[in-house]
């Protein structure tokens, strides 16, 4: 069943939703965007939706900024660290 | 005048910077033994390149620059590879499995989605680091590739269909997938639905 506002269709969450993930992506066409701002002013759930993307990408952002990556995870083991150094201090040597 | 270039010291690189690049390449490469050889590649193509650091960004951002470059070589060879066959033939189909899940029959969200706290407000903003890297880890490997090109590597859709040889509606497509998977994961380990 399909709400319509004055006659207009008004899509549903599940379009709403596909089309604020692709807002991420490319430019939505006019009609998208009129649709998916009517939609998004009488859905909350889409609304947090949208919002949550948001954080999404900005958590990925911050990952790439290396705040977020210093967390618990293992890092690179003692033996590895120790053979990338000796890679470093050769390829050194041979360049001086 | 101009600001003071930081010094050519790779060791000192591998001890500021390796276990952040070693988490970076392993979150996308999930082997452990391949992120540690890109980490090393990194350096040392690191180390051969730096009169061209110019000291606009930090050592660290430069060193990330390199190192998402070896992990697109990587990925490349990898594709020609028999065993790494990571795409989905029918994004689409997929998605709509997820979908039938996500909302009713109407196309409304079965459960609405909730308001995440802020992790930067946050207080446990570990909690947040926690939940977060392990739905990224996750990911199932067709969606998470698409998701890493363009959210971790900041690649355009159309540079991701061409590295990919996808179309451009099967990108989006799988970006949303990859969001929604994320976002579901991100619901119960860190929003409302968050059981610790």
């Amino acid at each position: 069943m399909a709400i319509r506002f004055k006659g207009i269709r008004l899509i549903t969450c599940q379009e709403a939703s596909r089309l604020a993930s692709q807002a991420q992506d490319r430019p939505l066409t006019l009609k998208e965007r009129i649709g998916l701002r009517l939609h998004l002013l009488i859905c909350v759930g889409c609304q947090g939706f949208t919002r949550q993307l948001k954080q999404i990408r900005q958590a990925c952002q911050r990952v790439t900024n290396s705040e977020g990556i210093n967390v618990e995870t293992e890092g690179l083991s003692t033996t590895a660290k120790a053979r990338i150094l000796q890679e470093i201090t050769v390829k050194q040597g041979n360049k001086s | 005048m101009s600001k003071e270039l930081p010094r050519c010291d790779p060791a000192a690189w591998l001890t500021d910077h390796g276990d952040y690049l070693y988490r970076f390449a392993l979150l996308q490469l999930r082997d452990e033994a391949a992120a540690e050889d890109a980490v090393q590649e990194t350096l040392l193509a690191a180390l051969g390149a730096w009169e061209r650091f110019s000291g606009q960004s930090t050592v660290r951002t430069w060193l990330t620059g390199i190192l998402k470059h070896k992990i697109l070589d990587l990925f490349r060879k990898r594709a020609k590879e028999p065993q790494y066959t990571p795409l989905i033939d029918n994004p689409e189909a997929e998605l709509s499995r997820l979908e039938q899940a996500l909302f009713d029959t109407t196309g409304h969200w079965a459960h609405k989605p909730s308001a995440w706290n802020d992790p930067e407000a946050s207080l446990d903003q570990q909690r947040f680091w926690t939940a977060f890297l392990y739905c990224l880890e996750h990911l199932a490997p067709s969606q998470a590739r698409v998701f890493h090109l363009r959210e971790l590597d900041g690649l355009s859709t159309e540079d991701i269909c061409k590295e990919l040889k996808i179309t451009s509606t099967n990108c989006w497509v799988m970006l949303y997938r990859a969001r929604l998977g994320l976002q579901q994961c991100l619901e119960h380990r860190w929003g409302d639905g968050h059981s610790i």
